[in-house]
């Protein structure tokens, strides 16, 4: 099989699983009780209002028809009609710019950015409000794992050299204590311990975000800010990386190839890094993809604790105002995240590993 | 006296503190003499040749007790047993070199041949990576591998295991080493591929000059390829000679049994001998009657009279099993879309007869089908077509509890008897299993006496029956596996390849089991196995398989005599050395 | 080898600690109301006598509660109480205003304000409305080992049946006449609008009044999804005589199952249980039920690669060529050689199910407000930093219960 079949089988079975994730939460969030109009107008509002504010979002419609819609609107590749009356009729307002590919009279077929509705709230685009908040998800998330990798691999690997002895113990104690460290209560403590009684000396502060408005230059980054929320959130992936490291290492030092590699008279050195190294970090690089994904959702405790803008407190804030939009939007781009790092990733292997570019 | 290459004295290797692997061994080994390891499993001969090599596992693995003297390229002797790790490194892959039993795995599957062959050369030779390139080349030519160049930046997996062995050996002889130690390099190939890697290796040795310690536990290949043999068991040498007179004349009753219970594809026997009848071994002693070879051998041959007259009973009855233009074609996906299919042929066409009471060999390389073709008949894989007739029943036709029914009368003895016991059941539970889903005898108390019969039958003990599987060793779950077929009293056997993972004297035993089951009960059996010589032994008649098809059909004695396809001709000859 | 020995040792001992502390924490939750109670456990007066913590009831006559007996100089009463004499939760406003283990506590006793004996004691402290910590942490272990508990068996359910039919059938161990394919294919659209379309309302108005006849609703909605499948499925038997219908076809349920734990797996979880906690009406059930239902994906993905390595065993063939039949093979064979790896990972969600509960709790979504929690405590922190308390003695259950069960789970997973 040539890696571009590989690649296109991948990509296909991953459009499915969007596909099927956009269904999945098109149901879940529609099957939940609430009524939108009102928590949009508040509990005062009119008979008339409600009903207009419902036919505006099409929610008089059956619930397969909404579906329709909705898919339609969330793909790149849509049926508009110029008919203004129509429901899918080629908003600018909605869906921005948009390219024409094929027409069949009134309507057509267009190429156009995903539209995940409006906030009922604030009655912003919802892809923008995410694409603001995911930046600073995106760049925690990032920092918890490049902490977690660079600091987990190396002690893993030590954990495994020295099995039984003293430091892979230490190790392994450090790695259990981690698993079990709540993440909301990791970043109290640590919170309380560095952002404000230790606040003197380490001149950090116990809440903040990347961007501080300053009110002279507008936004600043501060960089600091990330210290505390980063090294929180990396916890749990650092211990599940030294954890795996260590196990994987261990099985590749036991295999026949490790003893040729010795046979040939290599310093051990070389027989760790270049020759079971290399083998050992499959799994802990499916491992870090992993919790990339889950990282972006589970920031959420982290973001909310130490205020951080993100995806997550973006999730939070809109559930005590009922913003379904946002929140439907939210769970949707994570999940198109975490697809799109797990196809990622398995083309990855297909570099790392040749057996993976043959067998799948 | 002369410098020896090397010379083992009184070599002792402890694993933890109680067992003792490698028992004050000796032994010497000139330049450009080949000394034949030979043992079965748990002999100590691999521990043997780690030690020399220092890759022994430590911990636990230990060199309690003696030295190994290697008289090195610049001329001095070095005590090899008690170099540091530093020192050893220098001579590793550079003056000894070694190659393992496993081309699969020994293999770094994430780098390309080429380059782990290059390493070799870049770290004692202090090559740069052109020369060292050029010099890979050249020795992938010299192990006759083809197309060098492409080879040399192929991952392993993309290369068949006769290769991979070959580029194991270009490896090893890149620093043109002194001494080459094979740790059972042919094993885990096909008996065609065996015989050229051995070829090869002759060869090399004959032009580097190279000592070779050859560890086998198949006294064929140390007939074809060594001068001198060292037979150990339970870590000890047993005996030590030149092949030749070992052969001709083994003194050591343990070597004469293993010479005796091997196969062998000159002799027609009742029975084959095994050690037990050369000697019983007591607590701390052997007990020895003092039986020749060659007089034991006359007494089990069977006349060619008996053979004629077992036939005509046979072939006179109707069929049993009747196999009819049985194909089974797996498609490969290929292409975008796996719109394209191709197929494997892994059964094509082939038809057969089996008569009640016969064993129909069934002989091939892997790959050749003959698994596939069991399962086929059992219907535990679905044929692509064709039809399978047993006991006058179209078996293809049936529905799937009809099937269950029927698995009654056929049963299967698989070649791993590690995998093909249910860890997590007592051996009475797993015999007790197949008689409960036919509901055969009343309650479960026949059965346990039913079971315990049985156990007694292939040679195992009552109490045996709550163990579990990992008590027991390779030939006893064999046997376990047996009795569980047998349970259900079935008329018809497959046994796949079910005593190649055993130990020759081990094998023996298993298949005169088989044999004596067979007339006690007459069971039908079909034998498939990659060696030549036990389906000889085994079968009335027997069946050549390459490639999915059938090469050749006929009396064994036939086949071997005079054999009519050229690849018959091939596997006859490719067989090692005839003791 | 020694070393290897003592490794072990060294192992099980802490293994026998983290099942001990489970053992305590479990009998702690069946215990609860008789540790940390309000209500005296033992009341005899002149008229009778009482089990008030065991009953429930609070009220002596219409205006003197039991506790209050305790307080009354008598000879002819006797009352004893609770070694914890706090519920849960409730307001003590003498000691409100964050009170730490040490602090002096006061009580109010008929007008007068004394300090509280010893065994009085709010002995960790107490929250801003005076709430007892310890009582709460009591009552808290039971919320949290049955949350775990309960979402390792909803999850454990439906992971492990999905699990095993993908990893025993796999892509081809399906097969069906086209026929029969045929019409479940044609049956899927009707069945979904019999099942879901025409009783969504039935379902959706459940939720905020009842969790449990809600899932009564679904379930009901999924068992007629599948009578309408198989009143199709049976319809394709009819199509059996046309030759072309009664060729055989495989049913891929491996990669249906597999796409389906894709899908649920890339869903972020924690956001979906917090936006249907959010948005429903707050209850322990619903939560669980959440858990339960996004956790399965691990398990499911666990048990069916473990089958599907044990399916290519020898020893299944053989079980398969003595005729068992294949439900047989899986409880008899399988699942049995399955259990250390499945038992893992059922013990890693009790694990995840009871983080994600004290999450939730401490965020004060899906959970309802009077039902204290180790999380919801610990959120109590987020408006006194100074507490340490509120932040230590919770934060340290959650971490000592994750801890011991991680130990169990990689013991067993070493030992098999």
């Amino acid at each position: 099989m040539n890696i571009l079949s590989f690649f296109l089988k991948k990509i296909i079975s991953g459009l499915l699983v969007v596909f099927g994730v956009s269904a999945l939460v098109f149901f879940l969030f529609n099957l939940l009780p609430g009524d939108p109009a009102r928590m949009m107008l508040g509990q005062r509002a009119d008979v008339q209002s409600v009903q207009s504010i419902n036919r505006e979002l099409g929610l008089d419609q059956p619930p397969l028809k909404r579906f329709a819609i909705y898919i339609n609107d969330l793909s790149p590749v849509c049926l508009l009609s110029k008919d203004p009356q129509s429901f899918i009729f080629a908003d600018s307002a909605k869906y921005g710019e948009t390219t024409q590919l094929l027409s069949f009279g009134e309507r057509s077929i267009y190429i156009k950015q995903p539209y995940l509705r409006r906030s009922y709230q604030s009655n912003r685009l919802v892809g923008e409000i995410l694409v603001d908040s995911l930046k600073g998800t995106f760049i925690l998330s990032i920092a918890a794992l490049f902490l977690a990798s660079f600091i987990g691999i190396p002690l893993g690997v030590i954990s495994a050299v020295k099995k039984n002895k003293f430091a892979d113990h230490a190790i392994g104690m450090i790695a259990a204590l981690g698993m079990a460290l709540p993440s909301f209560f990791a970043a109290v403590i640590i919170a309380w311990l560095f952002g404000f009684v230790l606040s003197d000396y380490t001149g950090l502060e116990m809440t903040g975000s990347l961007y501080r408005v300053d009110p002279f230059f507008g936004p600043v980054i501060e960089w600091k800010n990330l210290i505390l929320p980063s090294i929180t959130l990396g916890i749990r992936p650092l211990s599940v990386v030294i954890q795996l490291t260590r196990s994987s290492m261990l099985e590749v030092l036991s295999l026949d190839f490790v003893r040729t590699a010795k046979a040939k008279g290599l310093e051990s050195r070389i027989v760790l890094y270049r020759h079971a190294l290399r083998n050992a970090l499959n799994p802990v690089l499916t491992a870090v993809s992993g919790w990339f994904g889950s990282l972006l959702a589970g920031a959420v405790f982290i973001e909310y604790v130490f205020n951080w803008k993100g995806i997550g407190k973006i999730t939070v804030d809109s559930l005590e105002t009922y913003d379904l939009p946002v929140v439907m939007g939210a769970v949707l781009l994570v999940s198109c995240f975490f697809i799109l790092i797990n196809i990622a990733v398995d083309l990855l292997y297909g570099v790392l590993d040749p057996r993976v570019r043959r067998s799948s | 006296m002369a410098e020896h290459l090397l010379q083992v004295d009184n070599l002792t290797v402890q694993f933890g503190k109680t067992f003792t692997a490698v028992d004050g061994i000796s032994f010497t080994l000139e330049k450009g003499q080949t000394v034949g390891i030979v043992g079965e499993s748990g002999s100590g001969k691999s521990v043997t040749s780690l030690s020399i090599m220092r890759l022994i596992a430590s911990p636990p693995g230990k060199i309690t007790n003696g030295s190994i003297l290697y008289n090195n390229r610049a001329g001095q002797k070095v005590d090899l047993a008690s170099l540091n790790e530093d020192a050893i490194r220098g001579y590793r892959g550079n003056e000894i070199a070694m190659i393992f039993q496993e081309p699969m795995t020994s293999l770094n599957p994430v780098l390309t041949c080429g380059y782990q062959v290059a390493e070799a050369l870049r770290l004692h030779k202090k090559l740069n990576k052109k020369e060292a390139r050029a010099k890979t080349i050249e020795l992938f030519n010299k192990v006759k591998l083809p197309r060098p160049e492409a080879i040399f930046d192929s991952y392993p997996h993309e290369i068949s295991g006769g290769q991979k062995q070959r580029v194991m050996i270009a490896m090893a002889i890149s620093c043109d080493p002194a001494i080459l130690i094979a740790d059972e390099p042919t094993t885990a190939l096909d008996v065609t591929v065996q015989a050229e890697i051995i070829q090869l290796l002759k060869e090399l040795q004959q032009e580097h000059g190279m000592g070779i310690i050859f560890i086998t536990h198949d006294l064929g290949v140390i007939a074809s390829i060594a001068q001198r043999v060292v037979v150990m068991h339970r870590g000890k040498v047993v005996e030590e000679g030149e092949v030749h007179d070992i052969f001709k004349n083994p003194k050591h009753p343990y070597t004469r049994g293993l010479i005796a219970c091997r196969p062998t594809l000159g002799r027609k026997l009742r029975r084959l001998p095994t050690i037990s009848d050369f000697m019983s071994e007591g607590e701390r002693t052997i007990i020895a009657p003092n039986i020749d070879i060659q007089n034991h051998f006359q007494s089990l041959t069977i006349s060619d009279n008996e053979t004629k007259e077992r036939r005509n009973t046979l072939e006179s009855q109707v069929p049993l099993l009747k196999v009819e233009n049985i194909r089974n074609w797996f498609p490969i996906r290929k292409g975008f879309f796996s719109l394209t299919k191709d197929y494997v042929k892994a059964v094509d066409d082939v038809s057969f007869e089996v008569y009640p009471g016969e064993t129909l060999g069934l002989v091939g390389e892997s790959g050749c089908g003959k698994t596939t073709l069991g399962r086929t008949i059992l219907r535990l894989i679905e044929p692509t077509s064709g039809k399978i007739t047993f006991k006058g029943t179209n078996i293809n036709s049936l529905t799937a509890s009809q099937m269950r029914a029927m698995r009654k009368h056929m049963q299967i003895i698989f070649q791993d008897p590690y995998s093909s016991l249910n860890p997590r059941m007592t051996i009475g539970e797993a015999i007790m299993e197949p008689m409960r889903v036919h509901k055969l005898h009343s309650n479960d108390k026949t059965r346990k006496e039913k079971t315990i019969d049985l156990l007694e039958r292939v040679s195992l003990k009552a109490e045996h029956f709550n163990r579990y599987p990992h008590e027991f060793s390779g030939g006893q779950r064999q046997r376990i596996c047996i009795a569980r077929a047998i349970a259900v009293e079935p008329e018809f056997i497959i046994c796949d390849e079910s005593v190649s993972a055993l130990d020759v004297s081990v094998q023996a035993q298993v298949l005169n089991l088989l044999n004596e089951l067979r007339d006690k009960f007459g069971f039908t059996y079909i034998f498939i196995s990659h060696d030549l010589a036990v389906v000889k032994f085994m079968s009335d008649r027997m069946i050549v398989m390459n490639k999915g098809k059938i090469e050749e059909a006929g009396y064994p004695d036939d086949i071997y005599a005079n054999p009519k396809s050229d690849y018959t001709r091939k596997l006859i000859a490719a067989i090692p050395g005839e003791i | 080898m020694a070393e290897v020995a003592t490794q072990q040792i060294s192992k099980s001992k802490s293994f026998k600690a983290a099942v001990l502390f489970l053992i305590f924490l479990a009998s702690i939750s069946l215990t609860a109301s008789i540790i940390a109670n309000d209500k005296p456990l033992f009341v005899k007066t002149e008229s009778g006598f009482w089990f008030p913590a065991f009953s429930g009831e609070t009220y002596y006559n219409q205006d003197l509660r039991f506790a209050d007996l305790a307080e009354m100089p008598s000879d002819t009463i006797s009352v004893i109480m609770p070694p914890v004499q706090y519920a849960p939760g409730a307001t003590d406003i003498e000691n409100s205003g964050f009170k730490s283990p040490g602090q002096t506590q006061f009580k109010d006793e008929s007008g007068s304000r004394r300090m509280l004996r010893a065994w009085e004691r709010h002995h960790l402290g107490t929250g801003k409305r005076g709430e007892d910590i310890l009582s709460g942490l009591i009552h808290g272990t039971r919320i949290s080992l049955s949350a775990g508990i309960y979402c390792a068996m909803i999850a454990g359910f439906i992971g492990i049946l999905l699990g095993c039919v993908a990893g025993y059938y796999g892509d081809r161990g399906i097969v069906i006449p086209r026929g029969i394919a045929f019409t479940t294919i044609i049956g899927i659209l009707p069945a979904w609008f019999y099942a879901f379309n025409v009783r969504t309302y039935l379902i959706t108005a459940d939720i905020p009044v009842s969790t449990s006849t809600a899932t009564l609703q679904a379930m009901a909605s999924i068992m007629a999804f599948f009578a309408v499948l198989a009143i199709f499925a049976s319809l394709g038997l009819l199509l059996n005589y046309i030759r072309y219908f009664n060729n055989k076809v495989n049913f891929p349920i491996d990669w249906v199952i597999s796409r389906i734990i894709e899908i649920v797996n890339s869903l972020p979880r924690l956001i979906i249980i917090i936006s249907i906690a959010a948005i429903s009406r707050p209850s322990m059930a619903n939560i669980i039920m959440l858990i339960g239902l996004t956790y399965w994906t691990e398990i499911a993905r666990i048990t069916r690669a473990e089958i599907m390595r044990i399916r290519n065993t020898d020893y299944i063939a053989s079980a398969k060529s003595s005729g068992a039949s294949p439900w047989r093979i899986l409880f008899k064979q399988a699942l049995p050689n399955a259990l250390p790896v499945i038992s893992v990972s059922l013990i890693a969600c009790i694990a995840s199910a009871i983080l994600t509960e004290s999450s939730l709790s401490f965020l004060g979504l899906g959970v309802p407000v009077d039902i204290v929690t180790w999380g919801s405590l610990l959120a109590g922190a987020r408006e006194q930093f100074d507490a340490w308390w509120l932040v230590v003695f919770p934060g340290a259950m959650i971490f000592l219960t994750i801890l011991s069960l991680n130990k169990i789970a990689d013991t067993i997973s070493s030992r098999s």
